[in-house]
């Protein structure tokens, strides 16, 4: 038999989409596109030039998605980014079309009777986007929670026939559709010296707008020229819930919204319809689902002392900081995959981390080997990864010893091992630190998985309020 | 007719990326006029000729030919006899001086540079296209600056530059010298020298008086010596070293403080530092 075709076209479901580490269901269809600022610069005399970037480089990404399980985009409405991969293989980091640093700039949900919820976002991508490798420390452990991560979707189905909308003395009118969009204008700050912004600001205020599509009996309709002298406000709340469980999937709750446009549509193929369209403004103390007043500051009591009479003050840090100092001997471990090719495997990062309490307990460890196949290179090129944190609150740490797990792995696998004496982050109370990476060369030659182990010896120094 | 691919712009020989040059002549004539009469011509010649030439240029920093002009002015000043530069654009050569020399450096562009001239005596040549068959210069372009690769840097090492704007400015001060029965002037005076950067930041500090060091007031923390270095945006090197164009604060006393708000956009602090000669 003659073979039609030797290679399969990608499919859907060797795309599966990560907002961070977490995976988002009823994705619809992916628009992930970058146009580099290379322009030809143009001079007196020149009648060959070359390209040069000018301009910042900015990509963009375009996602439809059928409302399943809950809404993870409103998240990103503030000030935070995100990352997110499109992966075809979880075993295999570098099949992925990815961005780094995204920022949510317009967000549109929309449902009408008879169809599933649908939104639709757009992200501005400020650092990188394309088939990327990895280019930071927080990238490095999103790519690992993907690989252990499980296709255990929670999957939650709304539909319009669950949706309840209040829009305030509607009445018996009947609602067919809604809308809502929010635009969100990023300012991405650029400095000199970087190609990446130093900041990415929200220009406040945010717009709402929701647009309503209603088959109206007694409808009240009101005049243009009622603003602005005696506006229209309402109050807008959407819950959809689950088809099933009758939970709460989404909901919406827009206090005081302007009506700003209402289109009366009589006809004679359908029962009169009205478009109202209502308007809001955010700003940073509300985010898009509560609009009430923002809460008073909460004045933290004095703080108590919690230092016994040997903690120290070892650094200069702030009078009122002392530490306490502890040993904590621990073990942490990994499975080193080998990722695929044909080449020797060239060489990867090593890394763990300790998360420790603030009284030195320790709340987590990880470690996790990562190999580079890097094509025809047999080696990886020594640097240094970036880490993006730093906080110091220990005083010093070390080996105790390696205890090399792998099969059949020669015994200068860990000769160019570098430790880290530097700690390198604090998360909310806790303490967190890196405990080290491979800087050059492993020289592994063969298949895995197999397993690492660490043990580790820290010299801590917890803080404690004096 | 010739299009403006087809000119060269020139300094000392050395072709630069000019995106616009203007050569202008003054001659100082003077409308004279008496009681009795409604006319009195001719107009009468009431100063020396002056021209100008002027250019801006995107920065390859390995064909520079105007920084190092500033760095002789500021080195020799004011021990030397100073010779003029030859400056040619579009088929017109004049021997000039450095007047004034800026470079901007702003975020995601390419770094730019204006250079002024001004010449005391009449241009030589006439308008007409470049002879050499070569697009720029005979090595083509090399090292571009550019606001990515524009760092603080100490003879140790180099730091990104967390800031909005740069922009610095020489200006010299030439004084020709006539003497009767010449209409050309027979020495040229470099009289004084000033240098100015500007640095756009997102801090404020009130100035004083007596004006704080620039290094100091700018939180430069490397001490006075460190230099904003310009460096090619794709790292080339020529003879194995990579070409730079260091710019030193040293000396630099803050003259202004600038606060601007706009809208859609975060406030940012302009200050200026100045250095005389």
């Amino acid at each position: 038999m003659a073979i039609i075709f030797d290679t399969l076209s990608l499919q859907k479901e060797n795309q599966r989409f990560f907002l961070n580490t977490e995976e988002v269901p009823g994705i619809q269809n992916i628009n992930a596109s970058y146009e580099n600022n290379a322009t030809h610069i143009k001079y007196l005399g020149g009648n060959d030039t070359q390209f040069l970037p000018v301009g910042p480089q900015v990509g963009k990404v375009s996602i439809s998605n059928i409302l399943i399980s809950n809404d993870l985009w409103l998240n990103y409405t503030g000030e935070s980014g995100v990352n997110g991969y499109i992966m075809k293989n979880f075993n295999d980091y570098t099949e992925n079309f990815s961005f780094v640093s995204g920022y949510l700039s317009y967000y549109h949900s929309q449902c009408v009777i008879n169809q599933l919820h649908k939104i639709d976002v757009t992200f501005d991508i400020f650092r990188n986007i394309g088939q990327l490798g990895i280019e930071t420390i927080s990238q490095f452990f999103e790519l690992q929670a993907i690989n252990n991560s499980k296709a255990n979707l929670l999957f939650k189905f709304p539909t319009a026939a669950t949706t309840e909308i209040i829009l305030d003395d509607i009445g018996a009118n009947k609602i067919t559709s809604y809308d809502v969009a929010i635009n969100i204008n990023r300012n991405p700050v650029y400095g000199i010296g970087s190609r990446y912004p130093i900041a990415v600001k929200t220009n406040y205020p945010i717009e709402v707008q929701c647009s309503f599509q209603i088959e109206v009996d007694s409808y009240s309709a009101s005049r243009l020229n009622v603003f602005p002298l005696a506006p229209v406000y309402r109050n807008v709340s959407i819950t959809t819930r689950d088809v099933y469980d009758n939970s709460t999937v989404l909901a919406y709750n827009f206090s005081g919204m302007l009506l700003v446009s209402e289109e009366y549509i009589p006809s004679v193929d359908n029962t009169v319809t009205v478009q109202a369209t209502y308007k809001k403004l955010l700003n940073p103390y509300t985010n898009a689902t509560d609009f009430s007043p923002p809460a008073e500051p909460v004045v933290p009591p004095p703080p108590q002392s919690t230092c016994p009479v040997n903690a120290f003050s070892p650094f200069s840090g702030p009078a009122t900081t002392k530490y306490l100092k502890k040993t904590i001997v621990g073990t942490m471990s990994t499975v080193w995959h080998y990722l695929g090719g044909d080449d020797i495997i060239s060489s990867g990062i090593l890394s763990g981390y300790v998360e420790l309490d603030t009284a030195g307990n320790v709340i987590n460890n990880t470690m996790a080997y990562f190999i580079l196949d890097r094509g025809d290179e047999t080696t990886l090129n020594p640097g240094t990864y970036p880490i993006d944190i730093s906080v110091n609150d220990l005083i010093g740490f070390g080996f105790v010893s390696t205890t090399q797990g792998f099969h059949a792995v020669p015994s200068t696998a860990f000769r160019s091992w570098a430790v880290d004496n530097i700690p390198e982050t604090t998360v909310s109370s806790t303490l967190k630190t890196r405990i080290g990476t491979t800087t050059a060369p492993n020289e592994l030659t063969n298949y895995g998985p197999a397993d690492i182990t660490i043990d580790y010896s820290l010299e801590l120094s917890t803080p404690c309020t004096a | 007719m010739i299009n403006f691919n087809e000119i060269d712009v020139t300094v000392n020989g050395t072709g630069i990326l000019s995106e616009n040059a203007t050569v202008s002549a003054n001659n100082n004539l003077f409308s004279v006029y008496g009681l009795g009469r409604r006319n009195l011509a001719p107009q009468a010649i009431n100063g020396p000729f002056q021209g100008n030439m002027q250019f801006d240029y995107i920065l390859d920093i390995a064909y520079e030919p105007n920084q190092p002009i500033t760095t002789t002015l500021k080195n020799t000043f004011p021990l030397f006899h100073h010779e003029p530069s030859r400056i040619s654009i579009a088929g017109l050569t004049g021997f000039a001086y450095l007047d004034s020399y800026s470079i901007n450096i702003s975020p995601n562009n390419p770094g730019k540079a204006t250079a002024s001239y001004t010449t005391f005596t009449p241009f030589s040549g006439a308008l007409a296209p470049k002879k050499g068959n070569f697009p720029y210069n005979t090595s083509g372009i090399i090292a571009l600056s550019h606001g990515w690769s524009t760092k603080i840097s100490t003879s140790d090492e180099a730091f990104s530059f967390p800031t909005f704007e740069f922009n610095y400015n020489f200006q010299a001060n030439w004084q020709p010298v006539y003497v009767i029965g010449k209409t050309i002037p027979t020495q040229i005076h470099l009289m004084s020298i000033e240098e100015n950067i500007s640095i756009s930041k997102d801090f404020y500090k009130n100035i004083q008086l007596a004006g704080q060091e620039g290094w100091q007031f700018l939180n430069f923390g490397f001490g006075p010596n460190a230099n904003i270095s310009l460096v090619a945006l794709y790292g080339e090197t020529i003879g194995g070293q990579p070409p730079v164009i260091n710019i030193n604060i040293n000396g630099m006393k803050v003259t202004s403080s600038k606060l601007s708000a706009g809208l859609n956009d975060i406030v940012k602090n302009t200050v200026e530092l100045r250095r005389n000669y």
